[in-house]
């Protein structure tokens, strides 16, 4: 499984997304599950799935599938497809 | 009471983190008059309280709003109403809670648990009880298998709190000490009320994970299927630490890392934990923890576990009950 199918899986399983609910350019306020405890499960996943820790401010900082995608890419996590 | 070999010296109260005042009944007796207070009861140990304080006894409804002190003694849920009545209701009156059993924490904690068809959850600072009175002798009563689901409550309190993705470093080495404690083997109920007020005022500053997200949803749905005496909060989250810890472990390294960091050995604990709880509990509410399984992972207890909480793991967490 490539790093995009890693992404869509985690944002599927903590959103409860359906399938075709997920787009790579998803925001927060597009999607009612993805609430004050969604943040804390979306750090939680990525540092199962990418290995990388979040910090709290950039957590919050997260307002979409892209801004999560910029901020790992710049740790070496590549999405390219 | 809990069948646990001892091994460790007393648990010293002075010793706990919290800023909530503490009495002995002594001086619960010395700082609040009878004329000042009204004593709610549990029924199970109103003659024992009612011959030993000089409040006068009365059912919530009929408290008066703005008494200056109400002394409740009873377990959570009844801890919780009084709470909840003093913010909803009188605010100037002073609380001195009485836990007749450890688990909850309601004596100690801001939280307020609400039982309908669904659990509701109220988190206030204005919740917690001004006094935690500590009257030991009051577990005399308790039978062995409730005083044993009651340990398993507050394992499971400090546990999760510990392992929370919300707590900090230093919140964490308060809850480590305290899971520490009760691993190390713990027999004086006066320890157990001491280290069950703790733990609950330390994970409300964080939060729990599955085990509670499983409690949560299974208490009404047991109850409403009749299955009554499983329906305890205390007896679910007893019989489900142990499973939901190997899943844990197993899910993420976080918790093995968290473990470690803060000097936890996970097989003592696990042992601690498997003690407390009934492994038969856990094949009895199998069937309802796999039909309810979707409401289970959007609990907010569940939402905040230590490892994420995925649809399809359910599987794995039933495997991990072998």
């Amino acid at each position: 499984m490539d790093n995009r199918s890693r992404l869509q899986t985690l944002f599927e399983d903590i959103l409860l997304l359906t399938d075709g609910e997920f787009r790579f350019d998803l925001r927060r306020e597009d999607v009612a599950t993805w609430d004050s405890l969604a943040v804390v499960a979306i750090a939680t996943g990525v540092e199962e799935t990418f290995g990388y820790h979040m910090s709290e401010e950039e957590a919050v900082g997260i307002q979409s599938v892209p801004d999560l995608m910029r901020l790992l890419e710049v740790r070496g996590i590549s999405f390219a497809e | 009471m809990c069948r646990i070999s001892c091994v460790c010296s007393r648990f010293e109260a002075s010793r706990l983190p919290s800023d909530q005042t503490v009495w002995m009944l002594e001086e619960l007796l010395a700082q609040v008059p009878g004329a000042q207070g009204v004593l709610v009861v549990t029924a199970s140990v109103a003659d024992r309280v009612t011959g030993a304080l000089p409040y006068r006894p009365l059912r919530l409804d009929e408290v008066p709003v703005g008494v200056p002190w109400l002394v409740v003694a009873g377990g959570g849920r009844l801890i919780d109403e009084v709470k909840r009545w003093r913010v909803e209701r009188s605010p100037v009156t002073r609380i001195a809670a009485i836990a007749t059993i450890w688990g909850s924490g309601a004596e100690a904690s801001p939280i307020a648990v609400t039982h309908g068809a669904a659990k509701d959850i109220a988190i206030d600072p204005a919740l917690r009880p001004d006094v935690r009175v500590r009257w030991a002798e009051l577990a005399d009563h308790i039978p062995p298998d409730l005083a044993r689901w009651a340990c398993g409550d507050t394992l499971t309190h400090a546990t999760e709190g510990l392992l929370s993705p919300l707590g900090d470093d230093a919140l964490r080495l308060e809850l480590a000490a305290v899971v520490q404690r009760m691993v190390g083997g713990v027999s004086d109920p006066a320890d157990w009320f001491d280290l069950s007020a703790a733990a609950c005022a330390l994970q409300a500053r964080a939060s729990v994970g599955l085990v509670h997200g499983i409690a949560h949803v299974l208490e009404p749905a047991l109850w409403a299927d009749g299955r009554r005496e499983l329906a305890r909060h205390a007896r679910l989250c007893a019989a489900w630490l142990a499973p939901v810890l190997r899943f844990n472990l197993r899910a993420s390294t976080k918790a093995q890392e968290r473990f470690e960091r803060y000097g936890i050995a996970p097989a003592h604990l696990l042992g601690t934990a498997a003690h407390f709880g009934n492994p038969q509990d856990v094949i009895d509410t199998t069937d309802v923890v796999r039909q309810l399984w979707p409401t289970i992972i959007r609990d907010r207890c569940t939402r905040t576990n230590v490892a994420l909480v995925r649809p399809g793991d359910i599987d794995q967490l039933l495997r991990e009950l072998s």
